[in-house]
């Protein structure tokens, strides 16, 4: 049986975040400069709004429309989520071949009597999904090519054993899976539906196109198997150990968490699967010592993965020896095979690298909050115009950039104190134009200042902010921002253009 | 010496050039940021430092513009698009106001250690590493020359250039690095100018006690050399002669 949810990454979004059923909706992405749609719903194209099309042609074509970056890895994971529950129906449920999946796989054999037929169970299967907010498409046949070509017909059927080619003949070529370049040939050709393919000899297909033609051919009218892989539920990834003598020594203690750390790689070989938060603890005579390990991007690399271990063992403190030790791996992610380029998409793959495993070791010694990214907001109030999240916070999708005009920008400082300083001006009038400072108890005169810049926002947060905002030279050269506190009138130091 | 002559100074500029393209020095860029030319790229002597080195800038006090001077050490086309690392214990570093002088904060690492011990490990592992290509460092606090000396063999290995931000204090300290200048803010400037000037106090292989003002242009996002004015009195004493 195949599951098809059309327009996959849309569906999971709508589902997660219901306020985005409302509006058209788009998905992007690609690098800065070159930004391209991926996905879009129905509204949006009625519209005109294609996938491949620029983002900045879709955002012509729509105003009012959510436009959001797509999340390759994050849509994986939730088809993944949707094929374990599905096992409700099959305990074989498995994710389409190809990036990326949008259809899932289920060997139904001996499951469908439990329904009184099939007929009935497909209708159960549909049941169960609409229920839960998506809109899938389905097909049972016997082979998996037959199954996934009438589900992406719009045939929500199911073909008796035998009749595949019958099922399959009227259908277009393309829903057999091929690739751009065989059915550009065939189309050149004239051969537009199954039909015509299946009327050509089949020895000279593979000589006339590609092996692929009747491999696929084949496999839909069950000459040939296809086989998927199920998605099952793993088993937590743990390994303990334990000693007789408490031992004290930090080398010995590092010798052993990377002798763990060797186990758990060599039990977890799951193709494609590497650690992404790893957590541990130590048994020690006073107490239990817990470790966290999380790193940007997954790995199986066994010497990055203890050098993070180690650092782990140096930030933490604990008293009397270490009698146990425990390691779980509480997340697997994906090993991309494309290297992904955090910063910039022309650099070296070499040099990025680089810098993710700096990440991970600078996290693992001064914890999350200790690397962190900065995303800059469209916030007038400085205080929230900036965001800085951890490199290693998960589901951190690159998102498109926004900055302040060049111009803007040099009217903020390089330093921004993280409280603002009451400091006393005097002024020349009552509407606050500053002649005059005292800071760390000594009077700094203004010779020259650039302002007011007006900034009256964040009624929506408890406290808004009504400020006067001034570039101020002092007597020495020195150049500060200070503000006025409209409500109060009192005045603040906010920071220095370093 | 072959090559040099009285009468080829355009020669001899190139010549200089040349070696000086060769070592790899750095430069301030003089006509503004934007311009993309190699002619604008125009080394000013006594202010370039070499991949792997280090520069110390000293402030004389807060908000007297080193960071945005610092910034323009950017001759190099990789330095432009690569991954800064800026180690902030203090935290008060304002990431939109890093886009007004060409550096994207996207492409800077964050870094904030809340120890002194982790500062000085932290700002070695990013001297350290070959993916970064310039590692900024704000250090109030002293550190012993041994933690120098390590920062300095780290620059060496990681081939990008740390830039340590220190204050006034810090110039009757040994030296490690391979440049240090003094930036003290000036008043004056034209329009939203200000002015800044710097004291080259030490530079590896000489060139020391150079002193030069130039002047920060907020509205252009450059930042400029003020030509020096010559000094009126050996002309007035030319003609009393």
């Amino acid at each position: 049986m195949c599951v098809w949810f059309p327009k996959w990454p849309i569906q999971r979004l709508r589902n997660e975040r219901p306020e985005l059923r409302r509006a058209a909706l788009v998905l992007f992405a690609g690098q800065s400069q070159r930004l391209l749609v991926t996905a879009c719903s129905p509204k949006a194209e009625r519209k005109g709004v294609r996938d491949g099309q620029p983002l900045a042609e879709a955002k012509a074509l729509l105003r009012n429309a959510n436009f959001l970056p797509a999340d390759l890895v994050a849509d994986r994971e939730a088809l993944r989520q949707l094929a374990l529950e599905s096992q409700h129906f099959s305990p074989l449920v498995g994710l389409e071949e190809g990036m990326p999946p949008e259809s899932l796989l289920c060997d139904v054999t001996g499951c469908t009597h439990l329904w009184n037929g099939e007929a009935q169970f497909l209708q159960a299967v549909r049941a169960f999904w609409t229920d839960r907010g998506y809109q899938p498409q389905l097909a049972l046949a016997g082979s998996v090519g037959v199954a996934w070509a009438l589900a992406h017909a719009a045939k929500n059927t199911v073909v008796a054993a035998g009749d595949e080619a019958a099922a399959l003949s009227g259908l277009p070529v393309a829903l057999l899976r091929l690739p751009a370049t065989v059915l550009e040939r065939l189309e050149s050709l004239g051969l537009r539906t199954i039909r015509d393919v299946m009327a050509l000899p089949r020895e000279t297909l593979a000589s006339r196109f590609d092996l692929i033609l009747p491999q696929r051919l084949n496999q839909a009218l069950g000459f040939e198997p296809e086989l998927f892989v199920p998605e099952r539920l793993h088993e937590p990834l743990t390994i303990d150990h334990e000693w007789d003598v408490p031992l004290e020594d930090r080398l010995t203690l590092g010798h052993i968490c990377r002798n763990m750390l060797q186990a758990l790689l060599a039990s977890s070989d799951y193709p494609g699967a590497g650690f992404q938060e790893l957590e541990g603890e130590l048994r020690t005579e006073s107490g239990v010592v817990k470790l966290e390990v999380r790193l940007v991007r997954p790995s199986r690399d066994e010497g990055h993965l203890a050098q993070l271990v180690e650092l782990q063992l140096e930030r933490s403190t604990w008293s009397g020896g270490v009698v146990a030790m425990r390691w779980t791996v509480v997340r697997l992610g994906y090993l991309s095979n494309r290297e992904h380029n955090w910063f910039a998409p022309e650099a070296e793959s070499d040099a990025s690298r680089e810098v993710v495993a700096l990440v991970d070791r600078l996290s693992s010694r001064l914890g999350e909050d200790g690397v962190l990214r900065a995303e800059t907001l469209p916030d007038a109030q400085p205080e929230h115009a900036v965001q800085l999240n951890p490199w290693t916070q998960a589901g951190l999708a690159r998102r498109e950039e926004y900055a302040l005009a060049p111009e803007q920008a040099r009217c903020r400082p390089f330093r921004l104190l993280g409280v603002p300083q009451p400091i006393v001006v005097v002024t020349l009038d009552p509407e606050g134009t500053p002649i005059c400072m005292t800071w760390q108890k000594a009077e700094r005169r203004v010779i020259r200042y650039w302002g007011p810049e007006r900034i009256a926002t964040g009624w929506w947060r408890a406290r808004d902010a009504q400020r006067d905002y001034y570039r101020t030279e002092w007597d020495d050269g020195t150049h500060a921002w200070i503000f006025r506190d409209l409500r109060g009138g009192r005045w603040f130091l906010h920071g220095f253009f370093e | 010496m072959p090559g040099w002559s009285k009468d080829s100074p355009r020669k001899e500029r190139e010549t200089v050039s040349e070696l000086r393209k060769r070592l790899g020095l750095f430069s301030f860029q003089q006509d503004g940021l934007g311009t993309d030319s190699a002619e604008s790229y125009d080394a000013f002597p006594g202010l370039g430092v070499r991949a792997g080195g280090i520069v110390e800038w000293l402030a004389a006090a807060p908000g007297a513009g080193a960071g945005v001077l610092a910034l323009q050490v950017r001759s190099q086309p990789w330095f432009v698009d690569g991954v800064i690392a800026l180690v902030d214990p203090s935290g008060e570093c304002y990431a939109p106001a890093l886009s007004g002088w060409g550096v994207r904060p996207g492409q800077v690492l964050f870094v904030r250690p809340t120890t002194r011990q982790e500062t000085c490990w932290a700002i070695e592992e990013c001297l350290r590493c070959s993916g970064v290509s310039a590692t900024w460092a704000w250090i109030e606090e002293r550190f012993s020359p041994r933690i120098h000396r390590r920062w300095q063999l780290a620059a060496e290995e990681g081939g990008g250039v740390g830039i340590l931000f220190r204050p006034e204090s810090a110039r009757r300290e040994p030296v490690w690095a391979d440049l240090r200048v003094l930036v003290a803010p000036r008043p004056g400037g034209a329009g939203e100018s200000r002015r800044a000037r710097i004291d080259v106090l030490y530079r590896r292989g000489g060139m020391g006690g150079i002193a030069q003002v130039w002047e920060i242009d907020h509205a252009e996002g450059v930042v400029r050399l003020v030509p020096e004015v010559a000094h009126s009195a050996p002309a007035e004493r030319e003609a009393r002669a």
